[in-house]
């Protein structure tokens, strides 16, 4: 389980959540929602460990850990994995061998040699429609929106982790790559047990990946826990009936 | 300080600092000849009979030291003004076993070796401890195939024996004795070196490497190297390596002059790793004919105190010429390097890509110069170059000069100096990776352009070397 | 021609904008620096010329960010145009970077005037002069 309990985060001395408790099981589906500028990202980089986000009070656990003061490859080598909403291109560093290197760190047993890698990798770009070539590209160097968002998802297979933290996913994927996106992560829940934070202010995403419990935050604390009912009422409304 | 959470003391490996090369022989160097610390006429005769040089040589040789007496030390550039003339030997024959031992070589560098995974026999050579590349089983039948070619590789001194017509055809031509105070040494007291020419037409296969040379002393202060293309021929040749060269020597100034032939095409590597303690100060030059392509690939790693502009005389139409840079300056370092491209023809076109680090108080200078003349019509140019400063207490610098004369020509220029962003370190952390990790593979990404055209061994040497800098654990 | 500025101020902005022309047969020397001695500042210079035939330009564009100077974001562009013969330009934009807390880019570009911008200006009834007039007017504006 991933525990959020009652922190506090600022950024440059603004605070920006507060109060904030949340829980993730393994297997689950939460979706966090709300308005433009409520803290949902705040949380999933919170949740990561960015540097720029203080946790002024309160403490975050994963599989009764704690990971309040953890750097953010110790979070990751935990088996934590945020999907960013806008991920950073790193130019001149291969993708291929990038991809290598984290399975090196992630998996120590029954390993696959190289190119047993490489071949799997190959496979599972092509049922992500990522066109053929990117691969050998450097990080993100020159791709697009949907294109990024996918390697994200490439990376999270590789490094198969617990918990996964999905930053706006879904915010510039044309509907089929958002299909394709949805179902995979599902498969990860259903066979993997693995527990998902769906960060969203779009319904879109969770006609494929239903969410076992709805959580609305706005302005840095939560207003309302639910169940998809709340996903229907916000379609209707919108956010500004939550008040 | 780490930005990423409280600093744990053991996961702190991030301060790099190459330790100075101190050393101490047990045992008294062996040599056969070596002459009297200092430089005075009498020392270049000496060089000159030793090597039973002919009255044209020993005259070039003569008048080079006058012009280096005369000419001033540059103004501009690296702090040179603890060099001290006197205190150099400038000749030394060395003993076929110089008698240094293994035991001798710095740690530092014994570790380096391993962690690059260098075999054992290069570690030796490397090491200083063996003169020779004992290399004549390997590399006796490829030299053979090259000469069935007609193409000549062999040192300088048994070229300007064997083939002195040819060798006087460039030689000191490119670089004229005058060119500058360093230059004028060079031709006051060169010795070793490789000479090689390439017959019409001939593609030479495979890059040729200085250590194929196995009877003349490598890596020597003041080699002279002159690369003879002929009309429509190729050549690459590859000299240095990654691993960090321990020499005694401490001021190196040699000259490397490059002739490219009509539709002919030359590619010239360098990784230079000199130890800390060394000045490298060296010209390099190509000129180039109609059509021709030259092409420096220049890496910058070692010495306290390095001078190189590697340049291109774009001299016929459509002659072509690239300058490809990568510098790393750490701790102690002045890393002062760049390229020049002269257009004195139509059409001619030139690029020049630099790409600069400085880490633990090191200091990168990318110096350049762009220079169209009147007449060179229709030329253009780009110049890229961006530096990564990696903290608080390096510094980076960029000296351009755009000198154009002639209207019909294109022109661009670009330059950024940054740190690694935040933003990149986050996300590979995030995936797993330490911070040193991640700063090393951002690292290496930033210099990626110039690694990839480096013969495999190399980028993947170079690649490791500067994770090992990242790391701390090297020095 | 030397033009000084200096960011000595936290949070400082500072933009410099010039646009000249280097007539016929003048010779004209240019300076520019901007030092960077403050946390937190910003500054772009934008240096525009035109060189007419005969004329000679020599241009320096001068960045300096030094130490303690952190989060500093500067920017030089030096952009010339030379036509017609005989007209030169020497551009050399510096940068001198202690601090690593930057951003810091310059740009240098000499070129002449765009044949496909000529001849979509005469193909609209424009003479070669006039054409050439109109390019110089719009590249001494954007």
């Amino acid at each position: 389980m991933l525990q959020i309990k009652k922190i506090n985060v600022s950024v440059e001395g603004k605070p920006i959540l507060s109060d904030i408790n949340l829980e993730l099981k393994t297997g689950e589906v939460v979706a966090l929602m709300g308005p433009n500028g409520s803290g949902k990202s705040s949380l999933a980089y919170t949740l990561a460990g960015h540097p720029k986000y203080l946790v002024d009070k309160g403490k975050m656990f994963l599989d009764e850990k704690e990971i309040t003061g953890l750097t953010p490859n110790e979070r990751a080598i935990l088996g934590l994995f945020l999907a960013n909403q806008a991920p950073v291109a790193i130019p001149g560093l291969g993708i291929k061998s990038f991809l290598w290197q984290i399975y090196k760190k992630f998996e120590s047993e029954k390993r696959m040699d190289l190119v047993k890698f490489r071949n799997w990798l190959d496979e599972e770009a092509d049922k992500l429609q990522l066109k053929n070539g990117l691969l050998d590209r450097g990080l993100n160097d020159g791709f697009s929106g949907g294109e990024r968002k996918k390697m994200e998802v490439l990376q999270m297979l590789v490094s198969k982790p617990k918990y996964i933290i999905l930053d706006e996913i879904d915010s510039g994927l044309d509907v089929d790559a958002l299909k394709i996106i949805a179902l995979r992560v599902k498969r990860m829940v259903k066979d993997n047990k693995v527990g998902v934070l769906v960060i969203t202010h779009y319904s879109r995403i969770l006609k494929y990946l239903k969410a076992d419990k709805v959580v609305i935050i706005e302005k840095g604390k939560v207003k309302e826990i639910g169940g998809m009912e709340l996903v229907e009422k916000i379609e209707d409304k919108g956010f500004e009936e939550k008040k | 300080m780490s930005r990423f959470a409280p600093i744990k003391e053991e996961n702190k490996k991030k301060k790099w600092e190459k330790s100075p090369y101190e050393y101490g022989f047990s045992s008294p160097e062996k040599y056969v000849f070596k002459s009297k610390r200092g430089l005075n006429e009498e020392v270049v005769r000496m060089i000159s009979s030793m090597k039973s040089e002919d009255k044209k040589m020993r005259d070039f040789r003569l008048e080079s030291y006058k012009i280096f007496l005369e000419k001033s030390m540059p103004t501009w550039g690296a702090d040179l003004s603890t060099i001290d003339f006197n205190n150099i030997f400038y000749y030394v024959k060395a003993a076929k076993n110089e008698g240094k031992k293994w035991a001798d070589v710095p740690k530092e560098i014994k570790d380096t070796y391993d962690k690059l995974g260098i075999p054992e026999a290069e570690k030796a050579y490397l090491g200083g401890v063996k003169a020779q590349y004992e290399s004549e089983v390997i590399y006796g039948s490829l030299l053979k195939r090259l000469r069935d070619k007609g193409i000549i590789f062999c040192g300088m001194d048994e070229a300007l024996a064997k083939y002195p017509d040819l060798v006087w055809s460039h030689f000191g031509k490119i670089v004229p004795k005058g060119d500058n105070k360093f230059a004028a040494l060079n031709s006051a007291v060169w010795s070793g070196g490789s000479f090689i020419y390439v017959p019409k037409g001939v593609k030479v296969d495979l890059p040729l490497q200085a250590y194929f040379r196995i009877n003349t002393q490598n890596m020597g202060q003041f080699e002279r190297t002159l690369i003879i293309v002929d009309e429509g021929a190729f050549v690459h040749y590859v000299e240095g390596c990654t691993a960090p060269i321990y020499t005694t020597d401490s001021l190196h100034a040699a000259v490397v002059e490059i002739w490219i032939g009509k539709g002919a095409r030359c590619r010239y590597t360098t990784i230079q790793n000199w130890s800390t303690n060394v000045y490298n100060l060296v010209t390099k030059r190509a000129w180039v004919e109609e059509n021709g392509v030259m092409e420096w690939v220049d890496g910058n790693l070692g010495s306290k105190i390095n001078m190189k502009y590697p340049s291109v005389i774009l001299a016929g139409k459509g002659a072509h010429g690239e300058i490809l840079s990568v510098a790393v300056a750490g701790k102690g370092q002045h890393q002062d390097a760049g390229g020049k491209c002269i257009h004195l023809a139509e059409n001619t076109t030139s690029r020049i890509i630099s790409k600069s680090i400085s880490l633990n108080g090191g200091r990168s200078s990318y110096r350049g110069l762009i220079q169209m003349n009147k007449g060179a019509k229709n030329s253009r140019s780009k110049v890229v170059c961006d530096a990564l400063i990696l903290d608080k207490e390096s510094r980076s610098d960029t000296y351009p000069t755009n000198k154009i004369m002639e209207s019909e020509v294109t022109l661009e220029h670009e330059a950024t100096v940054s740190k690694i962003g935040e933003e990149q370190l986050f996300y590979l952390m995030s995936r797993g990776f330490e911070e040193h990790e991640a700063e090393a593979m951002v690292v290496n990404g930033f210099i990626e352009p110039i690694v990839k055209e480096l013969p495999m061994e190399y980028s993947v040497e170079l690649n490791r070397l500067i994770s090992l800098q990242m790391e701390g654990s090297v020095g | 021609m030397k033009y000084v500025d200096v960011l000595d101020q936290v949070g400082q902005f500072k933009e410099v904008k010039k646009f000249l022309v280097v007539s016929n047969g003048q010779n004209t020397e240019i300076e520019t620096l901007m030092e960077f001695k403050a946390p937190k500042t910003q500054g772009n210079t934008l240096i525009k010329v035109v060189v007419m035939p005969g004329g000679k330009l020599n241009l320096k564009g001068v960045i300096k960010i030094n130490k303690g100077a952190e989060l500093v974001e500067a920017f030089l562009r030096q952009s010339i145009l030379l036509i017609g013969e005989n007209s030169m330009a020497t551009a050399i934009p510096e940068l001198e970077i202690e601090s690593n807390e930057v951003k810091a880019s310059h740009a240098a570009s000499i070129g002449r005037v765009d044949e496909e911008q000529l001849f979509y200006l005469m193909s609209r009834g424009l003479n070669r002069d006039e054409a050439v007039k109109l390019i110089i007017e719009a590249f001494l504006t954007e």
